[in-house]
């Protein structure tokens, strides 16, 4: 029964396609002349130090706290600092290589957080369980934008997507090496070759909304604070 | 959705009359399009931007079935399973035997015009399939019933009283709160226990782009990105003419749809999803569909000039520097598009003969094909559309004119070829226009919705004859 039912739906999907393409290929045809150039983006000519800061610049007007970091030392104590002040206790990190390095857990002893990482939480259930009830979520960001202060993160097997979406705070670890000035750039940065990964996020800011009475609101569905960790290495 | 289009005039005239919708319209509306100005300046060369994105949606139209087939093809490749809707009801049902399929227990949505176009909550409400909406305006409105006011603030107008009533009964918040940022936390709690036991999520798409077979979305609360990342099935609906040639297209599109929307550089979140989570990951959807609707586009396509519309990319800048619908507001618009672009895409989609109202309010001024980032000119579409009703136009379903119509211009066409009876005419005209005033029953149905010209009380010829 299931089956048959499921035959139908396919022909009757291969004759829309049929009909759908059909009127849309024999309709007349005209063809608009090219595009018109644009000026090249003024980011582009712009040298790295300036880039950072308009990526600074960006990222604190749309409400991301900001914090730089010297090194991979320096970085480690930058996010136990603020780890510490805010009472975290169960944050959940990226598996990337460079987060995988930073080892933040070997240094656990200097305060009481506990780094959870998804390949520790056996099956679907808890992982999302976990990601769920975490104070905060860490993340390395594998590009971020100068020109609208923009992080990219691409989605695989070592960065899950719930990490910088479920928790209330997102953690983000911003290489200054990865700061690109436009959009276009990133994808170069982080698809070398054109392999897009499943998911390409981009987060601008905190999660926001102004549905009611246009009033701005921030963490309606995501992280209410995104802290970004600038560090030079 | 149910179709409202009829009662148009009806809307309007209680609309202008509600002190909640006039707090909004006079005031947000201003100050949305003020917004949208600043944020258009952030381009280095705003006026190139606009006309890059306008040949960049010109040329996707032109291109649309290639380009569609392309994206397919892609999107396949990546491992999408793709499916082609010609009305409403193929993409309910496809949908429907998915969640019975696979025994879902209830669906959760990100915001979608298209979603609203295809009637599917009620789809879902007849298969006793509970459907959460997840953006916060879709949520209130779904609660208390309502349709949309704007396409980006669909409960924008809703006064938080009365927000806070249907949240006590219907989204277990325990007391009542007239604060924004308070009845904001209800939704996000109680939505946020659907999210971590979704398993089929449903969201629109902002863009799909060809070279790729990747599609994209915009939005500020991240309700779409946990409809893509949380549940083992994601269903993405776009209606065709979404689609672009490329990724770096689709980066320009989405800097002028942000900035167009809302102003901002980049809306909080945009996701590019190409095929759905790949083997090893946490998360992300086992099965992505992408719905192709159709629902009376193709027929759109086949005149060139009604095509022009698919162009659209649906940011609402039109909608908020329109002089009607800052008097009346979306609701008269009755049904999933408002302001502009819905005078176009309503009749277009359900037909001339119901629609007639939306395109006959309009002023011709301008506004919205000004603004327009797709390059689409309304007015000019607007007398297409009421020339072809008044032709009875079989394919947009036209009424053709009414008798008091064709006698008034037959009368015309009488007269403009007979000098003396001209004459006559034109003298008495004027001696009546100056006597009966614009009220008079005779000639209401014209001078109620217009301004009757004074005229002069001698003629041209008059004049010539004796200076
Ligand atoms: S018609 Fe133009 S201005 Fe109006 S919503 Fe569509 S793209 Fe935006």
């Amino acid at each position: 029964m299931t089956v048959h039912h499921h035959d139908h739906v396919e022909k009757a999907m291969s004759d829309s396609r049929q009909t759908i393409l059909g009127r849309l290929k024999t309709a007349e045809r005209i063809l608009h002349p090219d595009y018109p150039a644009m000026p090249p983006s003024p980011f582009l000519s712009m040298n790295h130090k300036d880039m950072v800061e308009i990526l600074v610049r960006n990222l604190t007007e749309q409400g991301a706290e900001v914090h730089r970091a010297e090194g991979h030392e320096n970085l480690r104590q930058t996010i136990d600092r603020v780890i510490a002040d805010q009472g975290f206790s169960r944050i959940m990190v990226s598996e990337d290589p460079f987060m995988e390095n930073l080892k933040l857990e070997s240094h656990a002893e200097n305060h009481c957080a506990e780094f959870i990482k998804p390949s520790d939480l056996e099956g679907n259930e808890q992982y999302k369980g976990t990601v769920f009830s975490v104070d905060a979520g860490l993340t390395t960001v594998d590009a971020a934008v100068a020109e609208s202060g923009t992080l990219v993160i691409a989605h695989n097997k070592t960065q899950s997507r719930l990490i910088s979406l479920a928790p209330l705070v997102h953690l983000a670890v911003v290489r200054t090496g990865t700061v690109v000035p436009v959009y276009e750039k990133a994808l170069d940065l982080v698809i070398p070759n054109g392999g897009l990964p499943s998911q390409l996020t981009f987060i601008t800011g905190p999660s926001m909304t102004a549905d009611i009475m246009a009033t701005p609101f921030r963490g309606m569905h995501g992280p209410r604070r995104l802290v970004v960790f600038l560090v030079d290495t | 959705m149910d179709v409202k289009t009829q009662s148009y005039v009806t809307e309007a005239k209680k609309e202008m009359a509600s002190p909640a919708s006039r707090t909004f319209l006079d005031f947000f509306l201003p100050v949305l399009s003020a917004v949208r100005e600043i944020g258009m300046t952030s381009f280095p060369d705003p006026a190139a931007a606009v006309e890059r994105a306008r040949a960049i949606r010109r040329s996707s139209v032109d291109r649309l079935g290639e380009l569609l087939e392309t994206f397919e093809r892609n999107a396949v490749k990546a491992g999408a399973r793709v499916f082609w809707a010609e009305n409403a009801h193929e993409a309910n049902i496809y949908i429907r035997d998915l969640v019975n399929r696979h025994r879902i227990p209830y669906v959760t949505k990100g915001k979608s015009m298209i979603t609203e176009e295809l009637g599917l909550n009620e789809v879902l409400k007849k298969n006793q399939t509970p459907v959460y909406e997840t953006d916060l305006g879709e949520f209130i409105i779904q609660l208390l019933e309502k349709p949309p006011f704007h396409i980006i603030g669909p409960a924008i107008n809703i006064p938080t009283d009365e927000i806070s009533r249907v949240f006590m009964e219907k989204a277990g918040m325990d007391s009542a709160s007239t604060d924004p940022v308070v009845l904001g936390q209800a939704a996000r709690n109680f939505l946020r226990d659907k999210f971590r036991h979704m398993r089929l999520g449903i969201t629109g798409v902002n863009m799909a782009v060809a070279e790729t077979g990747s599609i994209l979305n915009v939005e500020n609360e991240g309700n779409i990105r946990f409809n893509k990342s949380a549940p083992g099935i994601q269903v993405s609906v776009m209606s065709l003419e979404k689609i672009v040639p490329n990724l770096d297209d689709a980066l320009h599109m989405t800097r002028m749809l942000c900035r167009n929307g809302t102003g901002q550089k980049l809306t909080s979140y945009v996701t590019l999803d190409t095929g759905p989570r790949k083997q090893g990951e946490k998360d992300g959807p086992e099965e992505l569909h992408i719905i192709i609707l159709d629902n009376g586009r193709s027929r759109i396509y086949d005149d060139i000039k009604t095509r022009e519309v698919l162009q659209c990319i649906r940011c609402g800048a039109c909608i908020n520097v329109c002089p009607v619908f800052r008097q009346i507001g979306g609701y008269p618009y009755g049904w999933a598009y408002t302001g502009p672009i819905g005078k176009l895409l309503n009749p277009l989609l359900l037909g001339l003969d119901r629609t007639r109202d939306l395109y006959g309010a309009c002023t011709l001024c301008k506004a919205c094909k000004t603004v327009c980032p797709a390059g689409i000119d309304h007015p000019s579409m607007i007398l297409y559309l009421r020339n072809k009703n008044l032709a009875a136009d079989p394919v947009l379903q036209g009424e053709g004119s009414t008798f008091a119509e064709r006698l008034m211009s037959k009368t015309a066409a009488f007269a403009a070829t007979r000098p003396r009876t001209w004459n006559t005419a034109a003298r008495l005209g004027s001696f009546l226009a100056s006597k009966l005033g614009p009220c008079h029953p005779l000639v209401s149905a014209w001078t109620l919705k217009r301004t009757f010209p004074s005229l002069p009380p001698k003629t041209y010829r008059d004049l010539r004859k004796h200076p």
